[in-house]
């Protein structure tokens, strides 16, 4: 947890020891600016997020604020901005802050979150390769679990293999995202390519078994249901009305219309279950690289 | 009440400062103070104010869901009786405002059970609103009579008050509720039927329209030009569409006429319960 020290400076008294019990102790001196950061600190934490945003944009009119102070204002700005989704603000406030600053490290961690959630994977990688772990092991370790997690979002399994066994500790904040990331690694590793074309036949055979076959189980009956109806009256007007009939030309087209577009249907579900499965994977692989950032920082 | 009786004196500057901007209806930067007040606090009481104070803030910004919730924050454990009740009656403000009704009135059933009656008085208006809200007619009926009862006005006043509220609270005008689950069992069973349960015979008429016209087009279609599976395709197709939107529609049919007719009855309700100054 970050604190708020004399000077009106945040840093995080977990990066030094991410082994010891920590305590959100927020010290308070009689400087103005110092006090209103730390009640801040205290309004973002209890998810008062408006009024955290309002006092912040009264404290940064505050022209006798001091450079350490500055960071900490952009920091909780960024902090805030991250809590509230707004990626792109969020990355414009973490990069004000001073290369020197104790909390440069927490706002990279963040920085690196937001590129990642705007899109920008390979910045986010860049960004986080910057980051210095020197005499820093739980940082190091941070580190591991993230370019283990872009490991992941990259599926180069060999990559993440290597860097799981630099692992040196079983740092319980992180220990809950290692064990997930180990069970995704496993899920896409078991993970069959299907065929859309063996897709396609199986739909041309009975409609709806393509889908079946591609990993929507519940799909074929919904399409068997929708088909089915059209086939009936089709093949009856084929029989009664003749083939060169209107009534059959215009019932076929509807019957063709759905069980053509169901075949087509299937064989693009492949991919589409495909990208689901590998969608989802990649959503909780975020979600668990965002979890650590609130338990560390 | 003057809430700012609970600081201590070094709180005070602050709590005079968030109350001057409360005053001068500076809500929003009143809100934070009080929120400031509540972060200093060295008791639970002054918290509890605080927060309390801060909730009027909200209300002064219309933002109900935002009071209720800061309100829940509130630990009533060493509060003296007259701060749990502005907290409590506060919060079923905030809820009844919210249109949280079980809120409001759970916390209106605390006051009457675990505070003195002096305090009864107090919460009876909102407690008989927010039961109406609830379609609790029966109970806020009861709760006004036994109010009444305790109120120091001649005899013929209140019989005159009661002689009203027996009337504005016949049980014969309590709107009928709809069970939408019924509905929509109904529609199962008959297309229309649960559209007609939850009273629009309209509704019903029209599905009955539509499927008397596919059940004409299918049979047409298989009697006179004898294409049977096409005619049934057809009747089916159309059924199908009536019959599962129809189970859907009447649900939510039977859902809007609950809302109306309470919102009618209990808007005249209000009008009577506000008008006799409860």
């Amino acid at each position: 947890m970050s604190q708020v020290l004399d000077s009106g400076m945040v840093i995080n008294d977990s990066m030094g020891s991410l082994d010891s019990v920590k305590s959100e102790v927020i010290t308070v001196e009689q400087d103005p600016t110092s006090k209103e950061l730390a009640f801040i600190h205290y309004l973002v934490s209890n998810e008062l997020y408006g009024d955290a945003q309002y006092s912040l944009n009264a404290l940064e009119q505050d022209s006798s604020i001091l450079e350490g102070q500055k960071d900490s204002i952009e920091y909780f700005q960024g902090w805030l901005s991250y809590y509230q989704r707004d990626f792109d603000n969020s990355l414009n406030h973490f990069n004000q802050i001073d290369k020197q600053s104790e909390l440069l490290v927490a706002s990279q961690f963040f920085s690196v979150m937001c590129l990642l959630e705007l899109g920008d994977n390979v910045g986010a990688e860049g960004l986080l390769n910057e980051i210095s772990s020197k005499d820093r092991p739980d940082i190091a370790e941070l580190k591991i679990l993230y370019q283990s997690g872009f490991a992941l979002l990259k599926r180069d399994y060999a990559a993440y293999d290597s860097l799981v066994a630099l692992y040196k500790t079983n740092n319980y904040l992180i220990a809950a995202e290692r064990t997930g990331f180990d069970q995704y690694a496993n899920d896409l590793r078991v993970y069959k390519d299907k065929s859309p074309l063996v897709a396609g036949l199986l739909s041309a055979l009975v409609p709806g078994l393509g889908k079946y076959y591609a990993g929507y189980k519940g799909h074929p009956f919904g399409a068997l249901a929708i088909t089915l109806p059209f086939a009936a009256p089709a093949i009856e007007l084929a029989i009664l009305a003749g083939l060169t009939s209107p009534l059959f030309i215009a019932s076929g087209a509807l019957f063709g219309l759905f069980y053509f577009g169901n075949i087509w249907g299937s064989a693009l579900s492949v991919k589409t279950h495909k990208s689901d499965y590998y969608g989802e994977i990649d959503y909780n692989i975020v979600i668990d690289l965002h979890v650590p950032l609130r338990r560390v920082f | 009440m003057c809430l700012l009786e609970g600081y201590s004196k070094d709180l005070n500057e602050y709590a005079g400062r968030a109350d001057s901007l409360f005053n001068e209806g500076a809500y929003q930067e009143a809100s934070i103070e009080f929120e400031r007040l509540a972060y200093q606090a060295t008791s639970n009481t002054e918290r509890t104010i605080a927060i309390v104070r801060k909730s009027d803030c909200l209300v002064a910004l219309s933002n109900f869901h935002s009071a209720k919730s800061n309100l829940l924050r509130i630990n009533y454990f060493s509060l003296n009786d007259s701060i749990v009740f502005e907290a409590r009656f506060k919060t079923a403000y905030s809820a009844y405002l919210d249109e949280d009704f079980s809120l409001a009135n759970n916390q209106m059933f605390l006051i009457r059970q675990y505070l003195p009656e002096i305090y009864h008085r107090k919460s009876t208006t909102l407690y008989a609103l927010s039961l109406n809200e609830d379609r609790s007619w029966t109970e806020a009926h009861e709760l006004l009579i036994a109010d009444l009862a305790k109120r120091s006005i001649p005899q013929h006043e209140k019989d005159s008050i009661i002689q009203e509220l027996n009337s504005a609270y016949n049980e014969k005008d309590f709107p009928k509720y709809r069970d939408p689950e019924k509905a929509k069992n109904l529609s199962s069973v008959l297309p229309g039927l649960g559209q007609l349960y939850a009273g629009y015979p309209q509704d019903a008429a029209f599905t009955w329209f539509f499927l008397a016209a596919g059940l004409a087009t299918g049979a047409y279609t298989a009697f006179v030009f004898r294409y049977f599976v096409t005619g049934l395709s057809i009747w089916g197709g159309i059924g199908e569409r009536l019959y599962s939107g129809g189970v859907r529609r009447s649900a939510f049919l039977a859902e809007k006429k609950n809302y109306n007719t309470a919102r009618r009855y209990n808007d005249s309700l209000k009008m009577l319960i506000l008008q006799l100054n409860y």
